[in-house]
């Protein structure tokens, strides 16, 4: 009793987290696939449990000696390798192959590939069919930008994508470097990322919340580093959320942030990353314009603290080793203080 | 209790003269004779101080990275697609203007030069420069990657370096 009483809030906390399984579904798409995985492992239990009777029941139901054994010719047994042995299969890998067959019919711009073709572009044409987001995979972060109707609605963020929930969106994904895979378990199946061509995907949770997600292609020596975070929200919310990050950099106000800003430009900082609104227009790191409103830092590995701020400032190759970001060790105590200073008011 | 003293401290000479004399008999000799025609008075030390040696000299790895952070740093916006020159000098000819050993190359980058080159040493970490250095010295040899493909007819040794000559008729 005592057990229960400690066990039962525990298992009610781990509710409270960013959820990564194929079986906490919280979209149309994770639901059909969660669906077929529940419907195939249970119906492969119950096949694996009538074969362990058939065995017992074969083992204890002995015909005869050994020396006198029935011949297989004898008292049918052609027939249950028909049944047993072709009929059942068949009919059973058939149910699950139409159901396969059905699921991927349900979503038809799932894992869309290839080049723009004609059908391709004739999609594209359809409102429903259009990506309003981009996701470009580097080694080892996602660059994520917000397609628009027009270039002032267009924004540039890193490694956490918002989507307004229960609604479908629409998602381009490319690669810079090789192959990745983009996937969020409680949402959609995996869709791969491919240097040199498009996929498509799309995505939809049914309730606001946080959705955990993770490169599901080996990318190299930091793919386990390699995460995401999908928040879904209310669609007005959204749009705030959507209207904040097209605006510019704010500027500094404290006398530590303007010296940050300094630091960073004049530093080594702005050979990489962009700030938009501030002369840093670096392009092959991540954005950096918002980076106070992301949870996490390094593509979704670590907390967004002063500590591990400072700590990826300077030894990047320490908590993650051979990323892009060099151990910056130039900098004073100082700097490095109103460098993060800087950046923890960049929201 | 000082003859362990000067017993150690021996000891110590030793290793570092062994390691010293290992370090240098590893690195290939009279690799860069045919590379050095500085058009000018060169920046920097004396030759009678000893060149910084480039951690990465003859690292493989270091050459694919230099060459993307050539690009990414836009170096190639002023010296131009496969350092062939533009606003920039062309770093694939002959001509080392600061000079062509590794650690002139990494104080013209870090440092930067009159007539248009800026200093990046506060902006590049060192071992970066170095990265850079390795790949600024591979262009036009064969260790180069992605080497710019030379036209056939434009071929005319198996020499890289040697100048591309060009059959223009003298007229009559």
């Amino acid at each position: 009793m005592r057990h229960t009483l400690v066990i039962v809030p525990l298992l009610l906390l781990a509710g409270c987290g960013a959820t990564q399984s194929t079986l906490d579904a919280h979209g149309p798409a994770a639901e059909q696939i969660a669906f077929l995985s529940w419907f195939m492992t249970i119906l492969f239990i119950v096949v694996t449990a009538i074969m362990w009777v058939l065995l017992g029941w074969g083992f204890w139901k002995r015909r005869g000696t050994l020396a006198e054994h029935a011949s297989i010719t004898e008292s049918g047994g052609q027939a249950w390798i028909a049944i047993g042995g072709l009929a059942v299969p068949l009919i059973i890998l058939t149910v699950i192959f139409i159901l396969g067959l059905r699921l991927l019919a349900a979503f038809p711009i799932h894992g869309m590939h290839g080049q723009m073709n004609m059908a391709n572009m004739a999609a594209m044409e359809d409102e429903a069919m259009k990506p309003s987001i981009l996701i470009i995979g580097h080694q080892w972060w996602w660059e994520v930008h917000y397609l628009g109707d027009s270039p002032d609605q267009q924004f540039t963020t890193a490694n956490e994508i918002h989507i307004p929930a229960g609604r479908p969106v629409n998602i381009e994904l490319q690669s810079r470097d090789v192959m990745h895979s983009f996937w969020i378990p409680s949402l959609h199946g995996k869709v791969d990322l491919i240097p040199g061509r498009s996929n498509f995907i799309r995505m939809e949770a049914s309730k606001p919340g946080d959705y955990q997600g993770q490169c599901a292609e080996y990318c190299g020596a930091q793919h386990a580093h390699m995460r995401l975070l999908v928040v879904a929200q209310n669609p007005d919310e959204f749009e705030l959320w959507s209207e904040q990050q097209r605006r510019p950099a704010s500027e500094p106000a404290s006398e530590d942030a303007m010296a940050g800003q300094q630091v960073f430009l004049e530093g080594a900082c702005a050979m990489c990353h962009q700030i938009r609104g501030t002369q840093a227009g670096g392009s092959v790191a991540p954005d950096l314009t918002h980076i106070a409103g992301r949870r996490l830092i390094a593509s979704n590995s670590f907390p967004n603290n002063t500590a591990y701020l400072e700590a990826w400032v300077t030894h990047a190759q320490s908590l993650k080793p051979e990323a892009e970001m060099p151990d910056l060790t130039m900098f004073t105590g100082k700097q490095l203080r109103q460098l993060v200073a800087y950046l923890q008011q960049l929201n | 209790m000082r003859l362990a003293l000067c017993v150690c401290s021996l000891a110590l000479v030793v290793t570092i003269e062994s390691c010293q004399r290992l370090m240098s008999s590893s690195a290939p000799a009279g690799a860069e004779a045919d590379m050095s025609t500085a058009v000018g008075p060169v920046p920097g030390n004396p030759a009678s101080v000893a060149a910084r040696m480039n951690p990465y000299a003859n690292d493989p790895v270091a050459l694919q990275d230099g060459q993307r952070l050539f690009n990414w740093y836009n170096c190639s916006g002023c010296h131009g697609g496969h350092a062939g020159g533009g606003m920039g000098p062309s770093l694939r000819d002959e001509t080392w203007i600061y000079g062509s050993r590794d650690d002139q190359i990494f104080d013209t980058i870090a440092q930067g030069r009159s007539n248009g080159m800026p200093s990046w040493g506060t902006k590049i970490p060192e071992s970066q420069i170095w990265q850079i250095v390795v790949y600024v010295k591979s262009l036009g040899t064969p260790r180069e990657p992605d080497a710019p493909t030379v036209p056939a007819d434009e071929v005319v040794g198996p020499d890289f370096k040697s100048p591309v000559k060009m059959d223009v008729p003298s007229p009559e």
